[in-house]
């Protein structure tokens, strides 16, 4: 073989040796890209998986603090609602004891307070200034009442200080160390007290 | 050395160095692969953190219309219950008020 065509056949063996060479790295490039890609689509997947959990726990979280203040919200909107029904109430007891049915109750909530405090041989009545007359003037039947249904020897007497309500009675024993409070606002608060029952009626038992 | 030895020891020499340079050449391109799919790995992560990013005031703000709208309707339940049964409430209230047991 001449010197020429062996020079020929270097040149051509190292033309091919590189062109595998390139060829190759090429191949191999396209697949680490490929790979790459395939790679992204997994990362994507799992992260938006992941994300997406995320952005659930957040909304649920933000959801359950909405939910605290819209239950605040109704809490305040229903004693609203009931405050609005004891106002009315009280302005409704206001005029009962301005009406003729109110005479006839007075010493009737005297004969329950003094009642309920059995035992006491004399009961001292404290009524507001608008109503003393209207007991003193029922004091003759009340006292008859009392003698025949309570306690035979038992006395009712006014009581020259006057109370601040709106109506009813106020009874102490006679040594002041009992007594039965038995005015209207007493009755109310008492009444105040059922905010349950009245939410009940309401709401119509959906309280 | 004859001259047509030295001229074949020269031409492996270049042959030699064009195969050095291609495996040179091969390194390059492979990290540049490695980097373009790095690249596209990372492009895919930001752009899909991205997306949820975007996605949460609109999520937070639905989220949060549902549990108002619920509760607008609970409270205009309880408006209308309560304006239905008001006056049989306070008739209530005022009888057991004006209730006596003498």
């Amino acid at each position: 073989m001449s010197i020429e065509a062996l020079k020929s056949d270097i040149q051509v063996k190292t033309k091919e040796t590189v062109a595998n060479i390139l060829k190759e790295a090429k191949s191999e490039a396209g697949k680490i890209v490929e790979n790459g890609k395939v790679r992204a689509e997994e990362i994507k997947s799992k992260l938006a998986e992941r994300l997406k959990r995320e952005l659930e726990e957040k909304a649920g979280m933000g959801a359950a603090t909405e939910e605290v203040e819209e239950k605040k919200r109704i809490a305040t909107l229903k004693q609203n609602l009931i405050d609005g029904v004891f106002n009315d109430a009280e302005a409704g007891l206001r005029k009962f004891v301005k009406g003729e049915d109110y005479k006839k109750m007075l010493p009737e909530l005297a004969a329950e307070a003094i009642k309920e405090l059995t035992g006491g041989e004399k009961f001292i009545l404290a009524v507001n200034a608008d109503d003393k007359k209207l007991m003193k003037d029922a004091m003759r039947d009340l006292q008859k009442g009392i003698s025949e249904k309570v306690s035979k020897g038992a006395m009712v007497e006014l009581d020259d200080e006057t109370i601040d309500c709106i109506g009813g009675v106020v009874v102490y024993t006679q040594n002041r160390e009992r007594s039965f409070d038995n005015t209207i606002d007493a009755k109310f608060s008492r009444c105040r007290e059922e905010t349950w029952q009245i939410a009940q009626i309401l709401f119509g038992g959906n309280a | 050395m004859i001259p047509s030895l030295r001229e074949l020891i020269e031409e492996e020499k270049i042959a030699n160095q064009q195969i050095l340079d291609a495996r040179e050449e091969a390194k390059k391109i492979l990290a540049k692969a490695k980097e373009k799919a790095e690249l596209v790995v990372s492009e895919a992560k930001d752009a899909t953190e991205k997306s949820w990013k975007a996605k949460i005031p609109g999520a937070l703000k639905e989220k949060s219309k549902i549990v108002k709208e619920r509760f607008d309707k609970e409270a205009a339940r309880l408006e209308d219950l309560a304006k239905k049964n008001h006056k049989k409430t306070v008739d209530f209230v005022l009888k057991s008020v004006q209730e006596v047991h003498a």
